[in-house]
């Protein structure tokens, strides 16, 4: 019984991550925060390291670019995704079904996440066109595997920032400003040595910080222990999925007793 | 065992209004209910606009929660026991939205059936089967987005049968719906009651709860007005019949006086495209046409007509002037 509520549970996830991949190919806001927003990120950025005669940042500057546009291209679509439930009508009816929602949020949510790993190339892409900046990368197998674990990881934490909108239609105006602390803490628009000390528990609670450190490091050397940081990476997530569970529990409960459910 | 039972059932919404000095308001939208529904019976709840109709549907659905009172539907608590109730109801309702519209019909489908948790095998067989009950196997692979209002609807009420519950609910499902539409809608309703299903049916539309319906709750203001059989809800005006009077421009003042009228038990106007309907309820027999067309004396009167009562005619004399409107 338990193996074939797993198995109609994993059916769920990957049925999930299909259907998103299909909605968001016709999409034009997904094209426009996966193309358009790396590509102006990465010239404010990096022209301004540039700008700064600091030319050694720029690959630091396209890396966390690159985490920005991933990590703003989870939340905003993962927010837009239950504010689109909500205004299809589909969300009382998603929560009416027997799937938990987080199972179904993770799998449209790691969807995304996946597809908006081309921001990174796109921001690569910009860097080396717009900048003609020498840009290889050292140990290739290190950042892949950096980047997949950070990409998952990033949907969980926007899995705990969009259980708001599941209580309300207007989470988006918080999760706009609260978005703007995570990268900055991360260091991905600034270095973090240039951050106050007081700062760095907070930076560590972040994935991307843990994100950044690896593409960076494996960006420009091949040498290099990644093990305490795919481990940062690896227990945050879980902490993430175990908050963001208990999350859900709690906004379903409080979406259903306010009725607010079908407000958009 | 009954289906569905609630006892005094309560849900206030609260509201605030101003911008600066907000107050927040409380509205009632269910009042003590108390319902009773049997397996396999056909229950249609009646009511206009704001009567608690869909607040009751969506408690009763768990996707709402109530704030006072108790609910069970199969014997279990819609608070604690959602779990066991949700893979056993299926929920419609009216209107266009519950769908996926960049999707098509078919992966709709498919994907209520894995939220559902319907075994691969199953809903293989069972998509193809709804989409021929509802109509809409020749459109299936199509965007949701190209439909007509009709074949929305009538994909909803395949999606909500996805899982084949045992228990369904349907929100007002013909509301918006031309005709021959809401007919074959209707059609399917009737089939699948037929099939085993118990149905709860919300409705505006009186002649569609008294040709489906088994019994029938009439509801206004958040409190069951009453429940009986269509039959033996019509048996509140059988002994009238019913005046219908088709004018152009009729004074509030004289509807009014038509009203005050001792012999008369209810008046109903009906705007129609260019002219009013005027209904009046009053004993049979009394024959007072020629009274009521004197008191309409300067009024262009187009077309007389009297009639048997109908549900509808009972739940006017229930709700009032307001329950019409609707």
């Amino acid at each position: 019984m338990k193996a074939a509520h797993l198995r109609a549970t994993l059916r769920v996830l990957g049925n999930s991550i299909v259907l998103q991949v299909k909605d968001n190919v016709v999409s034009n806001y997904f094209i426009a925060t996966l193309v358009m927003q790396p590509v102006i990120f990465t010239i404010i950025s990096v022209g301004t390291y540039l700008y700064g005669h600091k030319p050694d940042l720029g690959l630091f500057a396209i890396t966390g670019t690159g985490l920005i546009s991933i990590w703003n291209n989870n939340l905003f679509i993962s927010g837009e995704l239950i504010r689109r439930e909500r205004r299809t009508g589909t969300l009382s009816l998603v929560i009416a079904a027997p799937t938990p929602l987080l199972v179904i949020l993770l799998g449209k949510s790691f969807a995304n996440a996946i597809t908006s790993v081309l921001a990174m190339g796109v921001t690569f892409l910009t860097g080396m066109i717009a900048f003609r900046l020498p840009i290889g990368i050292a140990d290739p197998l290190v950042f892949s595997i950096g980047l997949v674990l950070v990409v998952f990881s990033i949907t969980c934490l926007g899995l705990v920032f969009g259980s708001l909108f599941v209580i309300t239609r207007n989470a988006g105006e918080f999760v706009s400003v609260a978005n703007f602390p995570v990268y900055i803490l991360s260091g991905l628009s600034v270095p973090l040595t240039l951050l106050p000390l007081w700062t760095r528990p907070l930076s560590n609670f972040l994935t991307p910080t843990w994100g950044n450190k690896i593409l960076n490091q494996a960006a420009v050397q091949s040498s290099g222990n990644m093990l305490p940081n795919y481990l940062w990476i690896v227990g945050l997530s879980a902490i993430y999925l175990v908050i963001a569970w208990f999350l859900y529990r709690r906004v379903e409960y409080l979406a259903l007793r306010a009725g607010t459910l079908e407000q958009w | 065992m009954a289906v569905i039972l609630t006892q005094n059932l309560h849900r206030t919404f609260q509201t605030t209004t101003g911008i600066i000095r907000r107050k927040k308001k409380e509205i009632v939208a269910l009042d003590g209910v108390d319902l009773s529904i049997e397996p396999g019976e056909l229950f249609g709840l009646l009511g206009p606009n704001g009567a608690g109709k869909t607040t009751i549907t969506r408690i009763l659905a768990t996707v709402l929660l109530p704030t006072s009172g108790s609910a069970q539907v199969f014997g279990l608590d819609i608070i604690k026991e959602v779990k066991a109730i949700r893979p056993r109801i299926g929920l419609v309702f009216g209107g266009e939205r519950g769908l996926y519209w960049r999707l098509s019909g078919k992966d709709n489908l498919q994907y209520f059936a894995d939220l559902y948790k319907v075994p691969p095998e199953v809903a293989k067989k069972r998509i193809p089967e709804l989409l021929e009950l509802v109509g809409m196997a020749d459109r299936a692979n199509e965007r949701v987005e190209g439909y007509s209002r009709g074949m929305k609807q009538r994909l909803h009420i395949a999606r909500g049968l996805i899982h084949d519950p045992e228990l369904f609910f349907l929100d007002e499902p013909t509301i918006g719906l031309d005709p021959l539409a809401a007919r074959d809608l209707r059609e399917v309703i009737r089939r699948l009651n037929q099939a085993g299903k118990t149905i709860f049916l919300t409705s505006h539309y009186m002649f569609e709860i008294d040709a489906l319906c088994h019994r029938v709750a009439v509801m206004d203001k958040g409190k069951i007005l009453v429940m009986d059989t269509p039959s033996a809800l019509k048996k509140v005006v059988a002994n009238l019949e019913v005046v219908e009077i088709e004018c152009f421009g009729i004074p509030r003042e004289l509807v009014e006086k038509i009203r005050s009228h001792p012999a008369v038990q209810a008046v109903n106007i009906e705007q129609l495209d260019q002219s009013q309907m005027l209904q009046i309820q009053a004993p049979a027999g009394a024959e007072l046409v020629q009274e009521f067309l004197g008191m309409l004396n300067g009024v262009q009167v187009r077309k007389v007509v009297t009639r048997q009562p109908t549900l509808e005619d009972a739940y006017v004399k229930l709700v009032g002037e307001g329950g019409k409107k609707v």
